[in-house]
């Protein structure tokens, strides 16, 4: 008896830890109660309500419809080509400006549209609108590159390769005039009707 | 619609900055500093007693932040705890939060078993605000009898019997997080945690020896010439076995010559020269093997000695940061096509810069200074 008492006494400060630990490990609990989000894990491991939210938000990427809504007449031009599958956006900037300067202009006729800048050669580029010839928004998709798969770009799954070209074969083969330009690429074909 | 973009290179950013550099670094600090702490207590070396508090006291204010670059690099460092709230059981990274609370708890209880006769000694003998913060941090007990000494000594033992484990579980979990990433083939291999366990030791024995150095010298006391020799000789070999396994994986790659080596080779050839080949290699790790080979001959003066330990522990420190750097920054310079490389622009300022990063690393010898006032680092017969 005695001994379990001494025992008691020389371990107490263990004991008072042990209570402190569990006393954090239980208030850990409780504020995880209150910091897990309500619709977590209904589906998988993340809050299933952020799907409504982020898909509420408003769109970022201009669809081709839109674009064609005023600009009929491109849509003619690429009517019959391969490049139907390539979006405005790609070679001209998202257009979100644009297009909502564009749509208050149609209601009052004295709002200029902002004509469209020169590219900066950055994919990823601020500037709202541009035009451009530059070489770099063609190889983007048509240079080959090593690790590419075969299928990739495909339209609308035609079994067939997608047409990549090796750019200095291509431009001795076609003699081009002017092989270095950046804008070589428009000596044969355009922007919208590429077929040459 | 369905097309994916396909834009090379694929990864134009180095997303993890020199914060991600310093998390192992920190992380291989802690641990190495709590092995000579446990080569103390469980493996009972006597020499190592000077540096015995000190190894521990420095291991626990690494690890209080050990996780601050991690928090500076997130760009929503509240929701940090998420990772616990939540955590996904296929995630290695949500292991680390469990695993570091763990051992910071292990680390806290250990050093406050270790201090608690000077803890309660100051609560009796110091009054007004000192003696009611020593109360309290000596939970209120008061006492401390012959036979709670003995319970305590076998309880530190153990705490320091499962630390071996779980600090090499810590500092190895770092090296599987990059071992892990699969499409990085500077980062993918099985050897990776041993590696970082392997350098985590060489790093925390350097760190104190340097600290233990450092501070007999501002203490204007000699430093226990058999203890540094001892520590040394621990550096040496864990130098030996951090630098062998280092190459072995490189050495390892060129012979494969795998897809990724064309693409490697690059890297250390072009990209990594300095970082790699001349600190790391060459200063980081030949010249502290020459010098500590050095300094553990029994025959060297004893002044001798302490310089080239002291000297050799600072390189060590840089090797091992700079092979911590060449892992993480130099595996995300090359493209994962194997094409192309980008550049890492290492800032000043901002929360990832440099500055930070200095204060960073300030910041736990900062603890360390304030834990040396709070508690006696150094065993009480010196003093
Ligand atoms: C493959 C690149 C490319 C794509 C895709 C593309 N354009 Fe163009 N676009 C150009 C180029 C190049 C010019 C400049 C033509 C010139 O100056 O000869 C241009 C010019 C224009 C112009 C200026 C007027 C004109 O016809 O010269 C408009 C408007 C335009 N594009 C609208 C569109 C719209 C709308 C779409 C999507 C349906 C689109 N573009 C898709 C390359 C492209
Ligand atoms: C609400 C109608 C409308 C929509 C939608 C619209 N545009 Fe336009 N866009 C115009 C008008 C009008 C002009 C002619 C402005 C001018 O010539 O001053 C124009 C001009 C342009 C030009 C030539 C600018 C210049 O400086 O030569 C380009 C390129 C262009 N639009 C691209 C696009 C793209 C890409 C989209 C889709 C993201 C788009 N537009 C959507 C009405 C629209
Ligand atoms: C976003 C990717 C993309 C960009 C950018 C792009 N193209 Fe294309 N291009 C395609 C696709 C997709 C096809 C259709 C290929 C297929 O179905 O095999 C195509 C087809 C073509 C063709 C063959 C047309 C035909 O009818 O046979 C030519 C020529 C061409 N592109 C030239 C260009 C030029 C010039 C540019 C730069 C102004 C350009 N492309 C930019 C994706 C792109
Ligand atoms: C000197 C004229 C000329 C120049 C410059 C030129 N092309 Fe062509 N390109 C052609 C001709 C002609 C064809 C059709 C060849 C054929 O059908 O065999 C063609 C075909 C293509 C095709 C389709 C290939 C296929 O397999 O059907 C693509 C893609 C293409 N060019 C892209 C480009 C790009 C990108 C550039 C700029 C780097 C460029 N071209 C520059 C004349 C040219």
């Amino acid at each position: 008896m005695k001994r379990i008492l001494t025992f008691l006494r020389d371990t107490r400060h263990l004991l008072v830890l042990l209570l402190l630990i569990a006393a954090g490990g239980a208030g850990f609990m409780h504020l995880r109660g209150g910091m897990i989000p309500e619709s977590f894990g209904r589906i998988g491991p993340y809050r299933a309500a952020a799907l409504d939210e982020i898909a509420a938000r408003p769109s970022v990427i201009m669809a081709d419809s839109t674009c064609l809504k005023c600009h009929a007449d491109v849509g003619e031009e690429r009517a019959d080509t391969l490049h139907t599958a390539v979006g405005c956006i790609h070679c001209h900037g998202l257009g979100r400006q644009h297009v909502a300067e564009a749509r208050r202009a149609v209601d009052s006729p004295d709002v200029e549209i902002s004509p469209a800048k020169g590219w900066d050669g950055n994919f990823r580029t601020d500037i709202d609108l541009y035009i451009t010839k530059d070489r770099a928004t063609c190889l983007a998709c048509h240079q080959k590159v090593v690790g590419m798969p075969k299928e990739f770009k495909k339209i609308k799954g035609v079994p067939r390769e997608f047409k990549w070209i090796n750019v200095d074969e291509h431009l001795e083969d076609e003699e081009a005039e002017e092989p270095e330009s950046r804008e070589t690429c428009f000596e044969c074909h355009e922007g919208h009707n590429t077929e040459p | 619609m369905g097309e994916t973009p396909f834009v090379f290179p694929n990864d134009p950013n180095v997303t993890w900055s020199i914060m991600i550099v310093l998390y192992p670094y920190i992380t291989g600090l802690v641990s190495g500093a709590f092995v000579v702490a446990a080569l103390y207590h469980v493996f009972r070396q006597e020499v190592l007693e000077p540096v015995a508090r000190l190894a521990l006291v420095t291991a626990l204010c690494f690890c209080a932040f050990a996780t601050l670059p991690l928090l500076l690099h997130l760009h929503h460092p509240e929701r940090a705890f998420n990772i616990m709230f939540t955590p996904s059981a296929t995630s290695a990274m949500s292991v680390f939060g469990f695993i570091y609370n763990f051992y910071m708890l292990l680390l806290v209880v250990q050093v406050w078993l270790v201090f608690r006769p000077e803890i309660v000694e100051r609560a009796n003998s110091c009054s007004g605000a000192v003696g009611l913060f020593y109360r309290v941090l000596a939970l209120g007990i008061r006492e401390i009898s012959d036979g709670a000494r003995r319970i305590d000594a076998w309880v530190i033992r153990l705490l320091a019997m499962i630390g071996i484990p779980a600090s090499c579980v810590l500092s190895g979990y770092v090296g599987f997080l990059f071992g892990a990433v699969k499409a990085n083939p500077w980062w993918s291999t099985a050897l990776m945690p041993v590696v970082f366990l392997a350098s985590s030791l060489a790093s925390g024995i350097a760190a104190i020896i340097v600290l233990y150095l450092f501070l007999c010298w501002r203490r204007r006391v000699r430093p226990d010439a058999e203890c540094v020799r001892a520590l040394s000789r621990y550096l040496w070999g864990s130098l030996i076995v951090a630098v062998s396994l280092e190459m072995l994986e490189l050495v390892h790659m060129a012979y494969e010559s795998g897809a990724q080596w064309h693409v490697i080779s690059t890297l250390l050839t072009e990209h990594l020269v300095v970082s790699y080949g001349i600190v790391q290699v060459l200063i980081g790790s030949v010249c502290p093997f020459f010098l500590l080979m050095i300094s553990t001959r029994p025959q060297l003066p004893a002044r001798a000695m302490t310089w080239l330990s002291g000297l050799a522990g600072v390189l060590v420190l840089v090797q091992v940061l700079a092979m911590r750097w060449n892992i993480v920054v130099g595996g995300q310079l090359f493209s994962k096509s194997f094409r192309g490389f980008v550049e890492y622009p290492l800032h000043w300022g901002g929360r990832e810069g440099l500055i930070a990063a200095a204060v960073i690393l300030a910041l736990p010898l900062l603890a360390l200074w304030v834990a040396g006032k709070v508690l006696p680092l150094w065993p009480s017969k010196e003093a």
